[in-house]
């Protein structure tokens, strides 16, 4: 017998089987953790059990641990599932480990009925203004963590270049779990197939389907097929032959485009978010930044990668339902201020079917968040959190700017057009006439330069393409006689509310409380206590949001300046035959190039008083007969 | 990182007695545990330590000067059939004397020696690591330096250790045999 090599083996079998009854005795202190109270402080522990593991071994702690823990399921699951992905993929990543403060933070704060606001808060660090768009964006998102794939919620982000679209996604997205999204600037059909299941939110830093040649426009249909109802594909794998059947549910996109058009289809899936920018917002914008590069604990504070929602979502429990007791009593009709019968929903419109679905989703999204306030009830092996009314109340009064603007179609940058010609209608008859118009035809029409001004939009291109969509969609007509500079008429056709289908309406917020009244009676009957403690959340939820309404007002911003399109000889000539003895230092702070004034001179474009003028300055000088060279 | 200076930059640093047992000793031992690797380690007047390369033993014996380069080694590897408990922590005659005879109770030939510098040394030279592959002999060597609360690194065979009857290249004393079984 070789003593050395045969007790050698000896001696690892023993170290083996210590180390072993070691991790049996941590793993039987772990799960006693995990069955008190602060299940968190085991689930610390885990790493230990895990590392170095095989998937079986693996597995076999898994079902230990989900037999007797208090811990939702889901959150286990995530977490053993990092491991598997570990093993398979040989990576050996951090660790991950919850924060004790921002768990203890975050259960403080999602028990807190001001929620909204701690989240409205947190936001506001990352992203200045954009009030009600950021928390809509959250809302939109935290659907995602819903159970029912048919709950996930999807939403674009529309707005001028550089007006923060992406800032607003990115800002939601770093307070949702980072495994749980993608936040892409491109992406192929096959992976997208592929991969979306991995995760709960696919971003798209933009999307621009009406472009030629726009970003990610292969991939509308898609984006149409995960935001209702999932993907089903059925291929086959190239290398292997193998025929792979691939199912993704229903998930939460969200893209920013800087269109003002879009597909019909993917409008109506997607609740569109203007997101505008002014000079105002832009002051707040740069002086944030620049306070947060100014002092070294703000920045490392804002770029701190974890924080209370991202770890307070974790936490939370992804196994639960949601149940809406009260929503029957939303069909109820009601008395309006001239005491006619009205409902809340307007069920003659096609449009409400979709609108009701997708705004229960984001109520039920709105309960999620506050699962730690509301009471939860089994019924047939399944929890249930029942909603409140101040869920709906609080969902209504987000997105109903949103739902509408979702629903008119159009941009809020050609609703603003349409409103000045709106105002101007009636105002300019003097001048139409002096341009040589018929008095009686054409008085209440709107010159649309004036338009342009009026709206700061400094392109002319900008301001013709706006005016060419409203035409299109019959809400303007237009007249123009060529032979009358800046002579470009535009009058408004109808009521644009009148012409689009009229869905959730301000002014129904205010039915809530009346239509919820019958709920509150049932409630009280069956069970009192139940009724005072909901009432009276429900009663807490009016007064905060008398002021955090005040908060979420809309930004009321200008669009912003920065989108300018270069003007083109086209325009020049308009401009030279609008305003004939205009200066060439005019021309050239309008933005019009040297080339393009040289190619106006070549063509004689501009009159002769106006060429002598400027040869006696010097500007110009000519070389040939008839012809004419800038200096 | 150390650097390694060529064997002639530190030769002459280097000692000067028994040459040639030195070398037979070396060969000896490179004819019974197969081929390992040496080194020629000196302090400099400065203080500063220079390593020169790990040359194998059987490339230095095919030339005169690796002859005489074999005759200044004053390092080697760790043979791939040997185990070596380097008693590094607390090094006291009764530790040493401690684990001889838990070696001897367990019928394991060793041959303990004092470093010269300050530690002691017990080889075990067992042919039965040759039939294992390196990785279970490794994982043998840890459990037994383990058990004797040694260092660990030398149970891989690339760790350099003093060469048994040469001097110390620290202290200049010779490591010297102590004690062995049977």
């Amino acid at each position: 017998m070789n003593n050395l090599i045969d007790k050698g083996f000896e001696k690892i079998a023993e170290e083996d089987n210590n180390k072993k009854l070691e991790e049996d005795k941590k793993l039987y202190e772990l799960l006693e953790k995990l069955n008190k109270e602060n299940a968190y402080e085991g689930i610390k522990e885990m790493p230990f059990l895990c590392t170095n593991k095989t998937p079986i071994e693996l597995e076999l702690i898994y079902n230990k641990i989900k037999e007797k823990t208090k811990l939702p399921i889901k959150t286990l699951k995530d977490y053993f599932e990092k491991y598997f992905q570990k093993i398979n993929n040989k990576e050996y990543a951090e660790e991950p480990s919850l924060n004790n403060a921002l768990v203890k933070e975050a259960n403080l704060r999602f028990e807190d009925p001001t929620l909204i606001k701690h989240i409205y808060q947190e936001l506001d660090k990352y992203h200045k203004e954009d009030n009600k768009e950021k928390i809509a964006v959250f809302l939109i998102r935290a659907s995602a963590e819903l159970l029912d794939p048919e709950d996930h919620c999807s939403g674009a982000l529309k707005g001028k270049s550089a007006a923060g679209k992406d800032d607003t996604i990115k800002t939601v997205l770093r307070h949702f779990p980072d495994k749980d999204s993608f936040f892409l600037t491109r992406g192929t059909q096959s992976a997208l197939e592929e991969e979306a299941s991995q995760v709960k939110c696919i971003a798209f830093s933009e999307a621009n389907a009406e472009r030629d040649n726009g970003a990610n426009k292969e991939l509308t249909e898609m984006f149409k097929q995960f935001s209702e109802g999932g993907v089903h594909v059925v291929r086959r794998d190239m290398i292997t032959g193998e025929v792979i059947h691939i199912i993704t549910e229903q998930k939460t996109l969200l893209y920013s485009t800087t269109e003002t058009v879009s597909d019909d289809e993917l409008q109506t899936r997607f609740t569109v978010i203007p997101i505008r920018s002014n000079e105002e917002k832009n002051k707040i914008v740069v002086k944030a930044y620049l306070e947060k590069i100014s002092d070294p604990k703000l920045y490392s504070e804002l770029n701190y990668k974890d924080n209370w929602i991202k770890t307070g979502i974790t936490t939370l429990d992804h196994s639960l339902e949601i149940s809406v007791p009260y929503a029957t009593v939303l069909t109820d009709s009601f008395k309006n201020e001239d005491t006619e019968k009205q409902s809340l929903f307007d069920m003659s419109k096609e449009r409400i079917k979709r609108d009701v679905k997708r705004l229960m989703s984001l109520t039920k999204s709105i309960t999620w968040l506050y699962q730690k306030q509301r009471i939860i009830k089994e019924y047939d092996g399944k929890k249930y959190i029942i909603s409140e009314p101040q869920d709906f109340k609080l969902a209504f009064y987000i997105f109903i700017d949103f739902f509408d603007l979702t629903y008119i179609g159009i941009d809020y940058r050609i609703l603003d057009v349409l409103k000045v010609i709106k105002e101007l209608e009636g105002t300019q008859s003097k001048e139409i006439i002096e341009k040589g118009y018929d008095k009686i035809k054409y008085a209440d029409y709107v010159l649309r330069h004036t338009v342009q001004e009026k709206c700061n939009i400094s392109s002319v291109n900008t301001i013709k393409k706006y005016v060419d969509e409203l035409k299109d969609k019959g809400l303007i007509e237009v007249y123009y006689d060529e032979l009358i500079p800046r002579g470009y008429l535009i009058k408004s056709k109808t009521n644009y509310q009148s012409a689009y289908q009229e869905g959730i309406r301000a002014h129904h917020l205010k039915a809530i409380d009346t239509l919820m009244k019958p709920y509150f009676d049932t409630l009280k009957k069956d069970n009192p206590t139940e009724a005072k403690a909901v009432y009276e959340r429900f009663t807490k939820f009016n007064d905060f949001m008398k002021t955090f309404s005040k908060d979420l007002t809309p930004s009321n911003l200008t669009p912003s300046k920065s989108e300018e399109i270069s003007p083109n000889m086209e325009d020049l000539r308009m401009m030279i035959l609008d305003k004939p003895d205009i200066s060439l230092d005019r021309l050239f702070s309008l933005k019009f190039s040297k080339e393009q004034i040289q190619s106006a001179l070549n063509q004689n474009l501009f009159p002769q008083t106006s060429l002598d003028k400027w040869k006696l300055e010097g500007t110009i000088y000519s070389d040939k007969p008839n012809h004419y060279c800038l200096n | 990182m150390m650097k390694a200076y060529h064997m002639t930059e530190i030769i002459s640093e280097s000692y000067s007695l028994g040459v040639s047992e030195r070398i037979r000793q070396l060969q000896d031992m490179c004819n019974m545990y197969g081929d390992f690797r040496v080194a020629i380690a000196n302090k400099a007047p400065d203080g500063e330590v220079r390593w020169t390369k790990h040359y194998s033993v059987m490339e230095l014996w095919g030339s005169d000067k690796g002859l005489w380069l074999l005759s200044k080694a004053n390092n080697r590897t760790i043979f791939p059939c040997e185990l070596v408990l380097d008693i590094d922590k607390d090094p006291t005659p009764e530790r040493l004397d401690n684990i001889c005879q838990q070696l001897e109770d367990l019928k394991i030939p060793y041959k303990a020696y004092f470093t010269g510098s300050r530690g002691y040394h017990i080889h075990i030279i067992d042919p039965g690591f040759l039939s294992l592959d390196a990785a279970t002999a490794e994982k043998i060597k840890k459990v037994w330096i383990r058990t004797f609360d040694c260092d660990i690194l030398k149970s891989s065979t690339k760790t350099m250790i003093a060469i048994e009857n040469v001097e110390h290249w620290k202290t200049g004393i010779q490591k010297k045999l102590l004690r062995k079984y049977p």
